[in-house]
């Protein structure tokens, strides 16, 4: 097992390389993410029973040297917004890993190249950062900060009331999935990747509202 | 000379619309959609859908004899067994195949999902 096979992206690393996606490609919020797949020249597929049969939200592979994004369908849990952050996890997995693959010739050395040179370790390496840069693609950095403290500052009365109130600082986590949750069909993406990018470093959005209790104990 | 699915694929992304923004605006299943812009799955002949088509496009009058000369020629074709026979299973290589319960695959599922994958590619 070789657990430095891969590469680790570091945040400001995935924020870069999305900021200049939304450049390239010229994103709008709310970011169509079947649009820029297609426009980065991989091939979109729904297919049948992916979750049902195989375990599987997405996948993505190489048919004849190109590569396309499969994602399923009918399975009910599966709405339209989950399916965007699994379309942009595989996306991301395209942009960060597909170089571990290219001399991968078939399934039987797939399967090979993860049993023997990639550890778990690295596996999880690799989930966290593909699922790091999707957040950063479909929910940009600036446009995320703004947006979410501008419903905070429209709420601010009624949270400033319940903060004050609040036995410890857990109420900050509560306002943060309530932000989430108001704001996700304005980027067309589940509520609990909104609160998860919320909390991260680069959107700062959690001190922001850590600062704001801090000011209602006084 | 270029076919229905690319024609119209070529046409939707100049319009900056996605796969299935496009499927559901003209009532169609994504899945299936998906195959006829990639000419494995033979184009629509019904005139409704046609015109759904020019309509979510904003296909003018003058063009519009040009994709139904597309469609009629794509409906005809018997493409999706010729395709289909053109992709060998080895052609196929899943990348990244990590489960939601981060189980990993057997070989044999693997090879079920190729199978799948195929079929329905």
């Amino acid at each position: 097992m070789n657990t430095n096979y891969v590469k680790w992206h570091k945040q400001k690393d995935l924020e870069k390389i999305a900021a200049d996606l939304h450049v390239t490609y010229q994103c709008k919020v709310p970011i169509d993410i079947d649009y820029l797949v297609e426009t980065m020249n991989l091939e979109l597929c729904v297919i049948n029973r992916l979750k049902e049969d195989f375990g599987l939200f997405g996948l993505l592979a190489k048919i004849k040297g190109k590569y396309v994004i499969f994602v399923g369908k009918g399975d009910f849990r599966l709405t339209n917004y989950s399916t965007n952050f699994t379309i942009a996890e595989e996306l991301s997995h395209y942009i960060l890993h597909k170089q571990y693959f290219k001399n991968v010739r078939n399934i039987d050395e797939a399967v090979d190249f993860f049993e023997k040179t990639v550890s778990q370790q690295s596996e999880m390496m690799i989930e966290f950062n593909a699922k790091y840069l999707a957040g950063a693609i479909l929910l940009p950095a600036e446009d995320l900060k703004d947006r979410s403290e501008e419903v905070y500052l429209g709420k601010k009365s009624t949270i400033a009331a319940v903060m004050k109130t609040a036995k410890d600082d857990d109420i900050c986590d509560a306002v943060i999935d309530g932000i989430a949750s108001s704001l996700t069909d304005v980027y067309r993406v589940p509520d609990r990747d909104i609160s998860y990018r919320l909390r991260s470093q680069a959107i700062g959005f959690k001190n922001f509202v850590q600062r704001e209790y801090k000011q209602c104990q006084l | 000379m270029v076919n229905f699915g690319a024609y119209v694929k070529n046409r939707r992304l100049k319009k900056q619309i996605g796969l299935r923004t496009f499927a559901s605006s003209i009532g169609e299943d994504a899945g299936n959609w998906c195959r006829v812009e990639g000419g494995r799955l033979a184009a629509p002949s019904d005139i409704n859908i046609l015109n759904k088509i020019c309509a979510v496009l904003e296909i003018k009058d003058t063009e519009k004899e040009h994709l139904f000369d597309l469609a009629a020629k794509g409906s005809k074709e018997k493409v999706p067994a010729d395709i289909k026979h053109q992709i060998e299973e080895n052609d196929i290589i899943p990348i990244l195949f990590r489960t939601i319960d981060k189980k990993k695959l057997s070989k044999e599922k693997l090879r079920n999902l190729v199978k799948r994958i195929r079929d329905e590619y």
